[in-house]
């Protein structure tokens, strides 16, 4: 009688595939900066569809503004709580140099190059005065001695996009020009200027109190702004 | 997250927000501002901002 029992050779343990890791956690810094990013995309979209529906008037530097404002506290608070906000100070760094860019060249904003190229020179009336001058290139001579400005104050706008923008007022009139050349110089009144991004507001003695006041917005965008007396009426 | 509060970048949101008031009122209307201005702050800032950089590795 055999009693031995056959020996059977060990079955082999079922593989069991380890656990699998829980996935790494995203850094706390990180997630933040993804909730303050989504935010912010979602203030633009609503704030686009507001403006597109005409319920707020919101220009891109106003908006890049409070975008700023934001990613800092964004930033102050993970400094704060010891995370690491470099994506974010990235977003911020670029913002302000899109901002300060957009004040450095607002002169080309408000310029049309479309009004023409050539030299023009108006010589307006009270009759026909317009309440804005355009070139789009070129030089533009603008002579107001030859209007009787009424009573008040009348508001006056000459804009170059490429060239010489001259401009002659009476003396007769209280005079405030407020000048901006994206790339050139300015002479006002004899005091020139010159340089990126000018911008300058001058006002004559005496305008507070002129019974007759003229208000002059001039932009160039490259070129150059003179704005000078009418030197026959010494 | 580190050990200690960076400095550098406390400094620099604290300069971001600044700069976002600036712009933001300079669209209102409140203030002027032109190149001659924005950009000679933005050296400061960006000095400031170095500044504390330093120290945050002196530390």
């Amino acid at each position: 009688m055999n009693l031995r029992t056959p020996i059977h050779p060990p079955e082999p343990a079922e593989a069991v595939p380890p656990p699998p890791l829980p996935p790494p956690a995203p850094a706390p810094g990180r997630s933040t900066a993804r909730v303050i990013t989504g935010v912010l995309l979602v203030l633009a979209g609503v704030a686009a569809l507001l403006h597109q529906l005409g319920a707020v008037r919101l220009s891109v530097a106003a908006f890049g503004a409070a975008a700023l404002v934001v990613v800092g506290l964004a930033v102050v608070v993970l400094a704060l709580q010891r995370q690491e906000p470099h994506g974010l100070m990235v977003v911020g760094v670029v913002l302000t140099l899109l901002l300060a860019a957009g004040v450095t060249f607002r002169p080309l904003g408000s310029i049309s190059f479309t009004e023409g190229a050539g030299d023009r020179t108006v010589t307006p009336t009270a009759a026909d005065l317009d309440d804005g001058y355009g070139l789009g290139v070129g030089q533009l001579k603008l002579d107001l001695t030859g209007v009787a400005f009424p009573e008040g104050r009348t508001a006056l706008r000459a804009s170059v996009g490429m060239g010489e923008l001259h401009v002659t007022v009476p003396r007769d009139v209280g005079v405030r020009i407020v000048a901006e050349v994206a790339m050139g110089e300015m002479v006002l009144f004899g005091e020139q200027t010159s340089g990126v991004g000018l911008s300058r507001t001058v006002t004559t003695d005496g305008y507070e109190s002129a019974t007759r006041q003229l208000e002059l917005t001039a932009s160039v965008g490259m070129g150059r702004i003179e704005v000078r007396f009418d030197d026959r009426a010494r | 997250m580190t050990g200690h509060v960076d400095l550098r970048a406390l400094v620099a949101g604290v300069l971001f927000v600044v700069a976002g008031v600036v712009f933001g009122l300079e669209q209102l209307g409140v203030i002027t501002l032109s190149a001659g201005i924005v950009w000679p702050l933005l050296v400061v800032g960006l000095g400031l901002a170095m500044v504390a950089g330093a120290v945050r590795q002196a530390r």
